[in-house]
């Protein structure tokens, strides 16, 4: 616990990376900062919910006539007065349907995607039953604010905390080289273990990174964008949409119910295990490169090399595969949670593909470790 | 000199050339390649667009007049409407919509918007596909190339709003377009737009190649404690001087690589045919040159602008790598540096000299900010390492 402490201690103590956390929350705020022109509208939404509540019916007809005459809400009234539910009667098969065709997929991946889509109908059924669509969320500014917030904001947060935890863990692996005090350490029976502290101590300080840069980030999104009484409003309201290339516009449906706030925050528990994933491949890149400079090129290479090896192998397994890799979970983040598109074959992709990888991830850290145990230092 | 050669093998250490190669690579594959391989074979009507641009250079030459134009385009519209003629009469799904003539397909044409029979959409689509060699695409794009050749003058002219924008100087760079026929000339927006593109892209790219390769000298010098010997040799503290001169070097030399390199690549598209054509041609849609030059001569233009960017970022690499102490506090100092010159580069080089769709261009209304904007950016970088070479002079050794 000592040696954890002391390593912790020596990454806490560079100053760039407090910098570097300034720098990055300095970019966040030009993201945040600036309003489109559906911001006005979200606003009066969001503020409107506190009146009517988040629920579309009669209750909510009647509670949006007690609000101040205007523009806005007879505009909000046009939208959502005898709103109908998409789900009722909506049948996912064509999705499956399009892709197959528009992808020429056969055999096996032609099997599972119908299968992808059979499963999400269950799905669909369970959301029509309770009439999730028939809730406010940000009424037509829907799609523009949920791919604000979970395609711009939460997609560069998670890139800048991914980088920052392999940053962190590279400058502790190389901390012994760069201070000269590889040959000291490494010829002990603790210094040859101390990898595993060094990569919890890593881990650490990239789960702070993690929380303050969120922290810091959400709480400024939070503090100009008002979302009023819409955050139990379910994410597959019938005003989110999936503008999908191959289908055509569609809901946005999810696996499991999610609500606006409970959506967010299994958003947030991916990205934090992401963020751990980003940080466990620099340990394995750091414990066989003793130089960190080349080491975060070469991770740089491997996260870019796994984008482009699906394209390489474009509507082939290996490609599919690739797509649970930790590169492309980055990149597909939007649609975390649903059925992810024509380039996904399994069912809850995000947790399938943050968990193999770190399964895998876990082994290459144990044989890493275990060969530096061995590796002659000089 | 000899210490420079030596400081610039330090440079081309083979790791980071390897890494480099791999990263540059990876970037093509990710972000430029498709603006090569699908040039001439991606979207419609590009395709046909980009084709009677060729067509019309091999036979005119780059410079065009109105007149030889509509010949051009009178005896191919016959060729191709008898073509589409054999078509009407052989396949049945025209016989279907009632279509047994270019006349009667035209018709079906102009009440696009409307509502089409089941029998009229597929006839209508099937003419601009596979099956009719998308005739429909290349009939459309001869009558559009027409009409934009002689639209392009006088479209701002036309329309008050876009006009009302122009300034005095803009206006009178308009005027001078019109009155030297510099729209006479072939070269359509489709070339413009790709290579514009393709040199964005490249541009980043060839920032971070730059940053990968300069910024580590000073910081692994200073890993092995080896700046405590080159201050006792004779040469002492000028070293930095030669360091300087390496990393200068050596991103000239990288620069000159990667745009053979990648140009070469480009060039494989065949768009080098419009070298001579002039810019403001009228097949270049909404495009208004600030300065009177060719295709060739803006592609130029770039490269020598690329150049004095990756100068400048290499200096301020020099000067980040001078004040790091160890690799990963310079990553994170180049990571910021490498946001700025891409955000720079996507600025200067996005449709460069162009009066209505450069960022740059359009906040502050002087002809050449490009050129202004590198040159700031190279003097900001020269005042920075000059600080850091004179504080050399000073700086306590230990």
């Amino acid at each position: 616990m000592e040696v954890f402490r002391l390593e912790l201690k020596k990454i806490l103590r560079s100053p760039m990376l407090f910098v570097f956390l300034a720098l990055c929350f300095g970019f966040n705020l030009l993201l945040v900062i600036p309003r489109t022109y559906y911001f006005d509208y979200a606003d009066y939404v969001a503020d409107a919910s506190r009146t009517t509540g988040y629920r579309l019916g009669a209750e909510f007809d009647e509670n949006l006539l007690d609000l101040e005459p205007g523009e806005l809400r007879d505009w909000l009234r046009e939208e959502t007065y005898g709103a109908a539910d998409v789900f009722d009667g909506y049948d996912t098969a064509y999705i499956a349907d399009a892709y197959i065709e528009r992808l020429n997929l056969s055999g096996y991946k032609a099997e599972m995607m119908r299968g992808k889509y059979a499963a999400l109908q269950a799905a669909v059924n369970d959301k029509a039953s309770t009439d999730e669509s028939l809730t406010l969320y940000f009424a037509s500014a829907t799609s523009d604010k949920h791919f604000g917030l979970h395609g711009i904001t939460l997609r560069f947060l998670i890139a800048q905390c991914g980088i920052l935890a392999a940053l962190i863990m590279l400058l502790s692996l190389g901390y012994e080289h760069s201070s000269r005090t590889a040959h000291t350490v490494y010829a002990t029976k603790t210094g040859r273990h101390i990898q595993r502290h060094k990569m919890l101590a890593s881990l650490s300080a990239g789960m702070m990174a993690f929380a303050v840069l969120m922290g810091l980030t959400l709480a400024a999104y939070f503090a100009l964008n008002d979302y009023g009484n819409t955050w139990g409003s379910s994410v597959s309201s019938g005003f989110n949409y999936i503008n999908d290339m191959l289908a055509g516009v569609r809901p946005f449906v999810t696996w499991q119910r999610y609500t606006v706030l409970t959506y967010l925050l299994a958003v947030l528990v991916i990205a934090a295990l992401l963020t751990v994933c980003f940080g466990t491949i620099a340990f394995v890149i750091g414990t066989w490169m003793k130089n960190s400079y080349i080491g975060f090129l070469v991770f740089l290479i491997i996260n870019a090399g796994c984008l482009v090896f699906a394209f390489a192998f474009a509507g082939r397994l290996p490609a599919y595969l690739s797509m649970l890799s930790p590169a492309w979970l980055w990149i597909k983040q939007p649609y975390w949670f649903t059925d992810g598109g024509a380039d996904i074959l399994w069912k809850n992709f995000e947790v399938l593909g943050v968990c193999a990888s770190l399964v895998l991830l876990a082994g290459l850290c144990l044989f890493s470790a275990k060969m530096f145990r061995k590796r002659d230092i000089v | 000199m000899s210490m420079i050669w030596l400081e610039m093998k330090k440079i081309w250490n083979w790791k980071i050339l390897c890494a480099l190669a791999l990263a540059c690579a990876l970037f093509y594959v990710m972000f430029m390649s498709y603006f090569v391989s699908y040039y001439k074979s991606g979207n419609h009507p590009q395709v046909e667009m980009i084709y009677y641009a060729e067509e019309l250079v091999h036979l005119y030459g780059t410079s065009i007049t109105p007149e030889e134009l509509s010949a051009y385009v009178a005896a191919e519209r016959e060729r191709l409407v008898a073509q589409a003629d054999t078509q009407f009469k052989t396949m049945p799904v025209f016989a279907e919509a009632g279509i047994y003539s270019y006349a009667d397909f035209s018709r079906l044409r102009e009440a696009r918007g409307s509502a089409f029979t089941q029998a009229e959409n597929d006839a209508y689509w099937t003419l601009y596909g596979e099956a009719c060699n998308y005739l429909g695409f290349f009939l459309e794009t001869l009558e559009h190339m027409e009409e934009e050749f002689d639209i392009k003058p006088i479209y701002i002219g036309w329309n008050d709003s876009v006009w009302g924008v122009l300034n005095e100087r803009e206006q009178a760079r308009y005027t001078e377009i019109v009155q030297n026929n510099e729209h006479h000339t072939v070269l359509s927006y489709w070339t413009h737009g790709n290579t514009n593109d393709y040199a964005v892209c490249f541009a980043v790219m060839l920032m971070l190649a730059v940053l990968i390769l300069v910024s580590p000298l000073q910081v692994s010098d200073r890993h092995g404690n080896i700046h405590h010997l080159q201050y006792s040799s004779k040469l002492g503290r000028k070293i930095i001087h030669r360091q300087l001169a390496a990393t200068l070097l050596s991103a000239f030399m990288l620069t000159t690589v990667l745009v053979l390199i990648f140009g070469g690549i480009y060039s494989t598209n065949g768009t080098y045919l419009f070298w001579d054509a002039n810019i403001n041609s009228g097949l270049n849609l909404g495009h208004y040159s600030v300065f009177h030059m060719t295709y060739g001569q803006w592609v130029t233009a770039m490269i020598v602008l690329m150049y004095i960017l990756a100068l400048g970022v290499s200096m301020l690499a020099f000067v980040l790598s001078r004040f790091s102490r160890s690799m990963i506090t310079l990553i994170m100092k180049l990571i910021p540096l490498f946001a700025a010159a891409a955000y720079l580069c996507t600025a200067v080089f996005n449709y460069s000299f162009s009066m209505l769709d450069n960022t740059l261009y359009n906040l502050v209304r002087v002809f050449g900010t490009e050129v202004y904007v590198c040159g700031v950016v190279v003097i900001l970088a020269l005042a920075a390492v000059l600080y850091v070479v004179r504080r050399e002079k000073r700086v306590d050794v230990m």
